[in-house]
């Protein structure tokens, strides 16, 4: 017995050797790295030279970093609230396991399966304010033309309708799964005790439904804080256009590299990145254990 | 919870289906067209558009049903483009990287669940950890460690970090391939691994001839969330991909559009081409879709 769980621990070594490798090579060693950088100033043609803490307090008296931060957050609250509601609601709404709602369902999850970049062509043509179908509704409803993607207190909105569009599917997909898999006597068990549909939703099968609200915040908050390929396809040649409204903190950390060449600040934002979504995981797996028990 | 004690026969009584039901479900199928056709409708535009000359793809009132119908965008678009180097970049690296991921992320599953050894359990969270590390995080470094070691300047960087099970986008990781196949695993009856053990098979007979038969509708969702991740990516290609000739479709249609922004209809044409094999696949293998889009989220 003692030989054999021997055995299988060298196995087990063997069989992850490759995955082993690729953890130290391309996550362990970058994240040190970034560490040890964000400590230097160098670009793409020098070598590291030690500054300290510079870079970071450089970076928190940058007003376009902190704008960023705040983008970033502003998008992060909005976003993730609009997709938790709108991915419930049409849960909620089409549930049911008829022919025609599950029909519904495929397509509300389609535009997950659209490239972000193919997203960025076709909604940068909707949102449009000239000849885009969004402003062309609008105006027959008697609304004037909104420059979604131009004007810089629109174009987070125009943003996030780009990216929901392609979110929402999933975050249905996984509240219709669970809804689902609710225990079909506690549902019983309310109407009978005379509560209304909005009571019983509220007060038994949202708390019931908590862990995977909590997976839908945390997937969604992650998502946002790592922003990237949306906001860089809307507007490539001036990143965060117009007027840095849309600079999310991801787009910013590729600007400090690829467009000022400061790596050592890249290195900088990109550590602190690191640091807030690993506390933002380190919470949801705590959170998750004990809703566990 | 808290009304577990309800007798039976109450419970019954209760599950006679109401009017109120039956009205609801007008309103749902109501409701639901409507906002089926407006998530729908974006893809519609992108294809009708991609029929129209550059003057009626702009044209108001818009018309969704072009007329006539100009398939000779398609030919344009790909002359337009290098569409053909871009295709073929494509496909190198999607096979590839499908292949590379199962190849490392089947025998790390069977590591993580099977076998039993000391550690498994703080080494998976390493797993879990990396399911949900953002990508942007580590971008510049990797950048920078790849330019070191001399792989600037070919596929090499989108190539390389699926055969030792990294992903370089942050749609579908091979993190979360190993995590849903460990899953599947796990929850197989050990019984079958022990009766295995017992005809004197080894640890990869095992593997191979007993539990992956079993797995296939996992490996296929796995499969098909790799293959669409990978098609689909566009940061890892942007960052470490600097020349023309070695873009992939994302890049190029990307690089495409902030050049040539006016032909309008040719961009169409050439995105609903790009798009078309993921179509085509989501019609075929639907379950597996969700499947991987609800995750490891329900269990």
């Amino acid at each position: 017995m003692q030989g054999k769980k021997f055995d299988e621990r060298k196995q087990a070594m063997l069989y992850l050797g490759p995955w082993g490798i690729g953890v130290v090579w391309l996550v362990l060693i970058p994240s040190f790295l970034a560490l040890f950088w964000s400590f230097t100033q160098f670009n793409l043609f020098t070598s590291p030279k030690w500054v300290g803490l510079e870079n970071y307090t450089e970076l928190f008296n940058d007003p376009v970093f902190l704008k960023s931060i705040r983008n970033t957050l502003s998008m992060t609250l909005i976003g993730v609230v609009a997709g938790l509601v709108m991915g419930l609601g049409t849960a909620v709404l089409l549930q049911k396991d008829t022919a025609s709602l599950r029909f519904f369902r495929s397509m509300i999850f389609l535009p997950a399966i659209v490239p972000p970049v193919t997203t960025g062509i076709v909604w940068t043509f909707i949102l449009n304010p000239n000849y885009g179908l969004l402003d062309i509704f609008l105006k027959h409803l008697g609304i004037a033309p909104i420059g979604w993607l131009s004007d810089p207190n629109f174009a987070k909105y125009g943003l996030l309708i780009m990216v929901l569009w392609g979110g929402v599917g999933q975050i249905m997909m996984t509240f219709v799964a669970s809804l689902n898999s609710l225990p079909e006597e506690v549902l019983e068990a309310a109407s009978l005790d005379g509560a209304g549909r909005i009571r019983t939703f509220i007060s038994v099968i949202l708390p019931l439904m908590r862990p995977i609200l909590l997976y839908n915040v945390v997937i969604a908050t992650l998502f946002y804080l790592q922003f990237f390929e949306q906001a860089f396809v809307v507007s490539p040649t001036d990143l965060g256009a117009p007027a840095r409204s849309t600079l999310t903190y991801a787009l910013y950390i590729y600007q400090q590299a690829f467009t000022f060449l400061k790596m050592g600040s890249a290195a900088a934002m990109s550590v602190l990145l690191l640091i807030v979504s690993s506390t933002v995981i380190g919470i949801f797996f705590s959170i998750n254990k004990r809703l566990e028990k | 919870m808290r009304m577990k004690s309800i007798p039976q026969t109450e419970v019954l009584r209760a599950r006679k289906p109401s009017v109120n039901k039956r009205v609801g479900s007008g309103v749902r199928v109501t409701l639901g067209a409507f906002i089926a056709t407006a998530f729908l409708l974006p893809i519609l535009w992108m294809v009708s558009g991609s029929f129209k000359d550059s003057q009626s793809v702009t044209a108001i009132p818009p018309k969704l049903i072009p007329n006539p119908f100009h398939f000779s965008n398609y030919v344009d678009a790909v002359k337009y483009i290098a569409f053909g180097t871009y295709l073929r970049n494509s496909v190198i690296v999607t096979v590839f990287t499908i292949f590379a991921t199962l190849l490392v992320c089947i025998p790390s599953a069977y590591a993580f669940s099977i076998l039993r050894w000391r550690g498994k359990s703080a080494a998976f969270s390493v797993v879990l950890f990396g399911m949900m590390l953002p990508f942007p995080a580590v971008m510049i470094p990797m950048y920078l460690l790849f330019k070191k070691m001399g792989m600037i300047g070919n596929l090499s960087p989108l190539l390389v970090p699926p055969l030792v099970g990294q992903f370089v986008t942050p749609a579908f990781s091979s993190a979360l391939a190993i995590f849903l196949l460990r899953q599947f695993l796990s929850q197989l009856p050990y019984e079958l691994v022990e009766a295995a053990k017992i005809d004197g098979a080894g640890s990869l007979r095992i593997l191979v001839q007993i539990l992956l038969p079993l797995a296939k509708p996992v490996l296929t969702t796995i499969t098909i969330m790799t293959a669409l991740s990978s098609w689909t990516a566009f940061v890892g290609p942007l960052i470490f991909i600097n020349s023309d000739s070695l873009s992939t479709l994302s890049l190029g249609l990307q690089q495409y559009q902030s050049q040539h922004f006016t032909a309008y209809n040719l961009l169409l044409a050439a995105s609903t081409l790009y798009v078309l094999p993921v179509l085509i696949l989501f019609l075929v293998g639907q379950k597996y879709f969700t499947a991987g889009a609800t995750r490891g989220a329900v269990k």
